[in-house]
């Protein structure tokens, strides 16, 4: 439920110098911080990427995978973009069709179930998009 | 004819319109304004994590443009939704004392913007709630603990909260009933969409006829019963293919749709500053998932003058509907019922 299908768009995927990128709504009703992403796993036509193959760029800065569960002073604002950068060993070719699948863990963290466990929020989405120019 | 009584504070949300300023289709300021044209206030609520950029901190030229649209429009500042962040970190929850200023900060900016009223939500334990009655009556802003669906009013953690307020009797800490919680079945709407998305026919039969099981069983008292539930939702969604996202199913199920008699909203309605007018989507005039005519008519027996948000929620699953006809609808419905109980719902200033 909950804005799942607004993560993604037909204008998502992007190209970045090393790759391509992926660009983000944030799959919940409000802001949170960006500590609130517990993973994210991506197949990329048919490969699962490996993690530190890809990293988390917003609010002008980037972060590794690992990084940001534990950036809790970062928000990710309802109405702006993050990125997932994939970093492939060259640029993507934009007009060119890529199925994706994408899925990300949420934990919310105004939304304590019990004693350290947190409600979570997982969109798993496969689509099929093509590079923007 | 009987002259009308004077009855609650018609209003909404701006979580009812998520889905457009999610989609970037609007900013803050045009929901408002469209809110003001279609006469959908007076009362206005906003969630300061949804709506306001770098909240509780979104500076001087915010704070004055808000107030400016406000004293434009006409429309009134009801409630502003805060968030107690308690698991903001990975490493431990924030601390009590960490608790109070995270709460604190939100609570002074509502009050900045000329909210009455902040929702506040489970985390929030009656200990917090009692620290924070100084800062709240400082503000000068009353705290709503909102009962959602699993909660309900009888509920231990909620009683436990009721008692502490009524306690203290300080007329500063009260409670924000959403009508989620007293729910007679699964939304349309919800069916609707499973079937424009392949959800099979048989899925969708198991899962109606588990909610009525739960239903019949009564709103969940304590976690192991809720956490059974959710169990049950996700092993059917698990059973036919959907084990990806079982876990949503079971949020979905449990979490919004609840079991409760709308007659235990009388144990609290001395409590309620502020209300949820939740609702799913409206069929024909009628919203056939939050049963109006029983809920409003524990507000008119208990005269009710507070402020009621029109709370629309099927925008989750409902792409295809203007949220802004779904709470059109919802106000003309509540304040035909409310005319039967003999009410005027106020609709100016």
């Amino acid at each position: 439920m909950a804005t799942h299908d607004t993560i993604l768009n037909s204008k998502s995927l992007e190209v970045i110098p090393d790759g391509l990128s992926l660009a983000l709504t944030i799959p919940w009703y409000r802001s949170l911080w960006v500590s609130s992403i517990s993973s994210i796993a991506v197949t990329l036509d048919g490969q699962e990427l490996a993690q530190d193959k890809m990293s988390f760029r917003i609010n002008g800065k980037r972060f590794t995978l690992d990084e940001v569960p534990n950036q809790w002073e970062e928000l990710w604002f309802m109405q702006d973009r993050a990125y997932l950068d994939m970093h492939l060993g060259a640029a993507g070719a934009v007009g060119s069709d890529h199925t994706i699948t994408f899925h990300i863990e949420l934990r919310l963290p105004y939304m304590q179930i019990k004693p350290g466990f947190y409600l979570p929020n997982i969109v798993h989405q496969t689509v099929t998009l093509k590079v923007q120019g | 004819m009987t002259e009308l009584k004077q009855g609650h504070l018609q209003g909404t949300t701006l979580y009812s319109y998520t889905r457009m300023f999610h989609e970037g289709k609007a900013t803050m300021e045009d929901l408002i304004r469209e809110v003001a044209r279609r006469g959908q206030g007076p009362g206005l609520e906003v969630i300061g994590f949804q709506s306001i950029r770098n909240w509780p901190n979104p500076g001087a030229e915010f704070i004055k443009s808000f107030r400016a649209i406000m004293d434009e429009t006409g429309l009134i500042p009801t409630s502003m939704a805060v968030n107690a962040d308690i698991g903001l970190r990975r490493d431990r929850n924030l601390t009590h004392d960490e608790m109070i200023d995270y709460m604190a900060a939100q609570i002074n900016m509502a009050s900045t913007l000329g909210f009455p009223v902040a929702r506040v939500q489970i985390s929030m334990t009656p200990d917090v709630m009692e620290a924070l009655l100084p800062v709240a009556e400082k503000a000068n802003v009353k705290l709503g603990l909102e009962i959602h669906s699993h909660h309900s009013p009888r509920h231990p953690e909620m009683v436990a909260h009721r008692e502490r307020y009524e306690k203290l009797n300080s007329g500063f800490l009260g409670f924000v009933p959403d009508f989620g919680t007293t729910c007679i079945g699964m939304p349309p709407s919800l069916i609707e969409k499973y079937r424009k998305t392949g959800v099979p026919e048989e899925m969708i039969t198991e899962l109606e006829a588990l909610w009525q099981v739960h239903h019949s069983e009564g709103a969940p008292h304590d976690g192991p019963t809720q956490g059974k539930r959710m169990g049950q939702v996700a092993g059917i969604a698990a059973k036919y293919g959907f084990g990806e996202t079982a876990i949503d199913y079971a949020i979905n199920h449990c979490g919004l749709f609840g079991h409760a008699d709308p007659e235990e909203w009388r144990d609290i309605m001395h409590l309620v500053w502020h209300t949820h007018g939740k609702f799913f989507g409206m069929h024909d005039g009628v919203e056939p998932t939050t049963p109006l005519p029983a809920i409003m008519k524990v507000y008119a027996d208990t005269g009710y003058t507070g402020s009621i948000s029109s709370e629309y929620e099927g925008f989750h699953w409902n792409n295809w509907s203007n949220p802004f006809d779904q709470v059109d609808a919802h106000q003309k419905y509540i304040r035909e019922i409310m005319e039967g109980y003999g009410y005027q719902v106020r609709t100016k200033a």
